[in-house]
This record gives C-alpha cells, structure tokens and sequence, in this order.
C-alpha cells in the first residue's frame, strides 16, 4: 500500500514539474538560459571552440533525433506485430531468387543497423537460411524509406546520391549473400554461451527467461495492448541507439572542430586516400544510417562522389557497435567474414567507380 | 536502482522535449537546423511526450533492454552541454576551420594551406537550375544579395563570373581573413547551411578595396558595396569585388543562409 502510494506521488510530481516547465515556456521564460547563466559568466571567456563544438554537436543531435525515434517506433511495431514466421513464408527457397529479393525487404521493414543484428539473429533461430538473414542483415539498413528518405534531404533533394547509395549497397549485400551461401552453407553461425542460450545485447530479458517463446507473450501479456508494449519498447530501444548516437556525435563534432574538415579536404585532392579515410570515420562514428547522410552531407564541398559513396555504403554495414552486437551474438568466422568482405567490396566499387 | 532508471527515462523523454520547444518557441532552432525541416523537431518533441507518458504510465513496469547507467547519462549530455556550454552562432573561428570558399567551385581555399582538388562541387551540377538566375541578375542596376537569395546569387555569380563584370553589387556578412589573403583583402563571407550547421559551408566574396583603407576586424558585420571584376588567386579567375565603401552592421539575428529555400 504503502509502496503504491509512493510510486504514484513521484508519477504525480513528475507530471506537475513537465506541466511547470511547459507553462513556464509557453509563457515566455527561457527556462534552460535561467539555468545556465550562472555558468555563462564563468564560460564567457572560454575558447570560441568550445562554443562551436556545443552548436555543432547539438545540431547534429537535433537533426538525427527525430529520424532515430521515427526508426525506433517502426522497429517497435514491427517487432510486436510481424511475426518471424510470417516474413519467412514469403521467401523463396532457390537462394537464386530469395537473395535478390530479401535485399529489397528492408522496405518493409525498416530497421535500422543499430537493432538489425537481433533481428537477424533471431531470423536465423527461427530456421531461416542463415545467407537470406545475413543478406538482410548488410541491405535493410540502406535499402530503407528512413534511410531513403534522409539521404534525399541531405543531399540537397535531389535523387542522385540516393540512387547511388541504394544501388550499391544492394549489390554488396547480395553479393555477400551469395557468397555466404557458398562458404557457410550448412555451418553453424550462431554463438553458444554456457547455458546454452545465446547471448543478446538488444533483446528482451524476462525475468522468466524463456527469449524463444518471447514473442508470443508480446502481445498479451500483462494485459498491456500490443502499441502500449511496442511504445514502450521503443522508449528503451531509443535510449539503447541513442547512447551511440551521442557518442558519434561528439565524435564528430569535435573531429569539424578540433581537426577541421580543412585537414580531410587537404586529402581530398586524392581520392584513392579519401576514400580510406571516409570509410575509416564511418567505421568509428558509427552513426546511425538514419542520420549519416547529413553527416556525409558536410564533406560534400570538398570531395567528390566517390569518397562520400564510400562512406555512406560502409558505415550501415559496418561499424564499431554493429561489430560488438555482431560479437555479442555470432561466431568470430562469420563476423571476420562480415568485416572482410564489405570492405573489400566497397573498396572495389568505390575505386571502380572513380 | 530500477526506480532511478525508470526516473531516468522520463526524465530524458521530457527533458528534450521541454530543450527543443524551448529552441523552437525562441526561434533558436535556426542556429542548428535549416528552418525549413523545423516540422521534424516538431516531430520529434511529440513523439518524446508520447514516449515520456507511456514510460510514466508503466512507471512500476519491467525493464525492457537492460541499459547501462552511461547509456542514460549520454542521453542527458545534449541537455548538459547546452546548458553549460551555450552554443552561438558559429564564426570566423570556425570558418578557419571548415575553409573558406571565395574561389570559384573547383579551386577550395583552406585554412593554412591552399589545396585545389579535383573532386566536382556540389554547387556544380551538370544541368545547372542557377541559369535562370542570370537574365533576373542582370536585369537589376544594382544586385543585391539579402539573406532570402543570398545562396542563390552567390551561386549564379561564381558559376558565370563573366556574365556579370563591372555589375554593382552590395553584399553583407561577416569579415573573415587568413593569412593566404593579400594584406588589403579580405572576405565578407555567410554561412550556408543546407539541413543542419554541422554540414554548414562558408561561401563569400573577396572584397579588394581600391586604395588603402582600414580593413574591418575578424568577425564583424559589414555591408559592403562595389563593382564585380575578376583576378587570378591560385591561377583560377575568381570574382572580385572592387570595394568602394562598406559600414558596420549589427549582427544578424539569423547568421545563416540556406540552400533550398
């Protein structure tokens, strides 16, 4: 009784200081430059640096949210309401035919890179030819509308790198495919803790721990409707993204304000450098495929096509937390095999390209 | 610890929320985003409340992913950082460190190095759509460039320099120079963003004043008018503008220009 009364006092303290802070800025007060003046005395002098990595980093935060909630809301719902089973009846057996075409899923079903490896994983579990899952794996985070959609407006609305970026990536999806189904056919790809269980970063933990039938309670149990349960999923995937979201962009923020862009556009000039260069800052920003497309934007006055393709077809397939989530659930093979040969692919297409 | 965490969540849910309508309400947002993608921000502060009062209605509810406590404390860092570090405008400082062009699209001028490299410009595109800038530019006795049109302007002038030799024009932004400008020159330059400051490029005139006068400080605002002409920097042709007068300006309060507008 006691504990109930107590939760709700804080629900009910926490709403009264939202429905505060709402008024007190819809009526005017610039709440947050209440709070920081105090320090902005102390800050005046700091370096203008310092100030130009703030605007640069809340900017690229500002930009990217919406697009990463939007990406979280569709995983959300998809993970509650598309069953597995459902997706894998709709794929052909002949690999000729269900590659090709499992790279175009993503259109379907928006995820993102950040909860795509679960996904996969949990694919591959469900008895779906583990080339189909993987081909899945490295194209739905391009070939996707969020995705799409952002790359188009970056780039200045028009149609041209979108094409490009969607077009290779497919192509390296499927070729990776298809070479999986040559080297891993009927291996073992999935990692095997102690228990027996495998090991997830981005699933759900019960309490009573049966992850396989987890599914089927999403939308029932606890009497919580299938939208509550998919809404607040996406509240914690939000938060789960978003910490890499963050730290990609302070990564980025201050590599356009300590180093400059001035320092990349004088390797510009050559491009087979460029392109190394670019694939390595995909790899270490790991910023979300929703928003890298902005981020990619930003070079786009001082390098050519190539170098940005480069970037913008590496970075969804491989990247610094997608490699530990890969860990976390995969063999080491497969995930060498998914580091090795995407970056040989884009290196290729990309230098062919120029 | 679990009731920390589920305090966590609301509060990052509310505390952006309450952060962009803020930006939002005081017209701020334009110092980070292209104000024409301000519905997203929108988007974005709705679906936070959403988020936030499904999260308070299931405040006793399990935890769904188990998160890390730096996994909260990274989403709180916007929130920090704006409030410690205000962020302003973005300057001259910045404009040194992301190059400065004033050389037609080909040639990029950097910071401490000059660099020209052969990568295609974006401003370049083959089908141009800034041709039928030119007949409306040519048409005016005098051009002047004004935050609505300043990329636009910019754009045709630099793509078709000869079209417009010995044209009028007055210009305003604000003073930029490196040490790779004469010691009479210098740039009156804008920022132009296209979807947010981080992909912020920095175009702008160099103004050659015709004999010797006091050059403006880094950083203020000018309004500078003179005749276009055209001279070599690093063998490229580039327009120039002759100065003939210029006066202090104050600040604007939206720095920025913005393509596609």
């Amino acid at each position: 009784m006691i504990r109930t009364l107590k939760n709700w006092y804080v629900e009910l303290i926490s709403i009264l200081i939202f429905g505060f802070f709402l008024f007190l800025i819809t009526s005017g007060v610039p709440l947050l430059a209440v709070l920081s003046y105090g320090v902005t005395k102390v800050m005046k002098n700091a370096s203008p640096e310092l100030h130009n990595f703030s605007t640069v980093f809340l900017s690229l935060f500002i930009e990217g949210l919406p697009l990463i909630l939007v990406g979280v809301l569709v995983s959300s719902l998809v993970h509650v309401y598309v069953k597995e089973e459902m997706v894998w009846r709709l794929i052909p057996r002949n690999p000729l035919l269900s590659i090709p075409l499992v790279t175009c899923f993503g259109l379907v079903l928006p995820i993102c890179e950040c909860g795509i490896v679960p996904v996969a994983r949990r694919l591959v579990q469900k008895g779906l030819p583990s080339y189909v899952a993987f081909t899945f794996l490295l194209a739905a985070p391009i070939v996707n509308p969020v995705t799409i959609i952002s790359t188009y407006l970056a780039f200045g609305q028009t149609w041209r790198v979108v094409f490009l970026r969607v077009g290779l990536g497919a192509l390296i999806a499927a070729v990776m495919g298809f070479l999986f189904f040559l080297i891993f056919r009927g291996k073992p790809v999935l990692k095997v803790d102690q228990k027996g269980q495998e090991v997830d970063c981005c699933d759900h933990h019960h309490d009573h721990g049966h992850a396989h039938q987890h599914d089927h309670e999403c939308t029932s149990h606890h009497g919580e409707s299938g939208l509550m349960h998919a809404l607040r999923h996406s509240v914690f995937e939000f938060i789960d993204m978003g910490k890499y979201f963050v730290l990609g962009a302070l990564i980025a923020a201050g590599f356009q304000t300590i180093v400059g862009t001035a320092v990349i556009k004088s390797v510009a000039q050559h491009e087979h450098l460029a392109i190394l260069l670019m694939m390595a800052l995909a790899f270490g920003l790991s910023v979300c495929s929703s928003a890298d497309a902005f981020l990619a934007a930003s070079f786009r006055s001082v390098m050519g096509t190539a170098p940005l393709l480069s970037f913008l077809v590496f970075g969804p397939m491989v990247d610094v937390k997608n490699l530990l989530m890969m860990l976390g659930g995969f063999r080491k093979s497969v995930v060498l095999f998914f580091i090795v040969g995407p970056t040989v692919l884009t290196m290729l297409s990309c230098y062919l390209f120029l | 610890v679990k009731k920390v965490k589920a305090f966590f969540r609301i509060a990052i849910c509310f505390g952006l929320a309450v952060l962009l309508i803020q930006l939002l309400l005081s017209g701020e947002i334009t110092l980070f985003i292209n104000p024409q993608l301000k519905w997203l921000v929108a988007a974005s502060v709705i679906i936070l409340i959403v988020l936030g009062m499904v999260e308070l209605w299931h405040f006793r509810g399990k935890e769904m992913h188990r998160i890390s406590v730096w996994g909260y404390l990274m989403l709180f860092l916007p929130l920090f950082i704006y409030v410690v570090i205000p962020p302003k405008t973005l300057d001259a400082s910045m404009a040194a460190k992301k190059g400065v062009q004033y050389t037609v699209a080909k040639t990029s001028k950097v910071g401490g190095a000059s660099t020209s490299s052969s990568s295609q410009n974006s401003l370049a595109v083959p089908d141009d759509p800034y041709k039928k800038y030119i007949p409306i530019l040519k048409q005016q006795r005098e051009i002047t460039l004004d935050d609505k049109n300043f990329a636009n302007y910019f754009t045709t002038i630099y793509s078709y320099p000869d079209e417009f030799l010995g044209k009028k024009v007055n210009v305003q932004g604000f003073v930029y120079r490196d040490e790779n400008l004469g010691r009479n020159q210098f740039v009156v330059g804008r920022f132009a963003v296209t979807c947010c400051t981080a992909d912020a490029s920095v175009v702008g005139f160099l103004i050659k004043p015709n004999h010797h006068i006091a050059i403006p400080k880094l950083n203020a605002w000018v309004e500078a008018t003179g005749t276009l002409g055209k001279q070599k920097v690093d063998g490229q042709d580039t327009p120039v503008i002759y100065l003939q007068s210029y006066h202090m300006i104050p600040a604007k309060k939206d720095p920025y220009i913005y393509f596609f507008q």
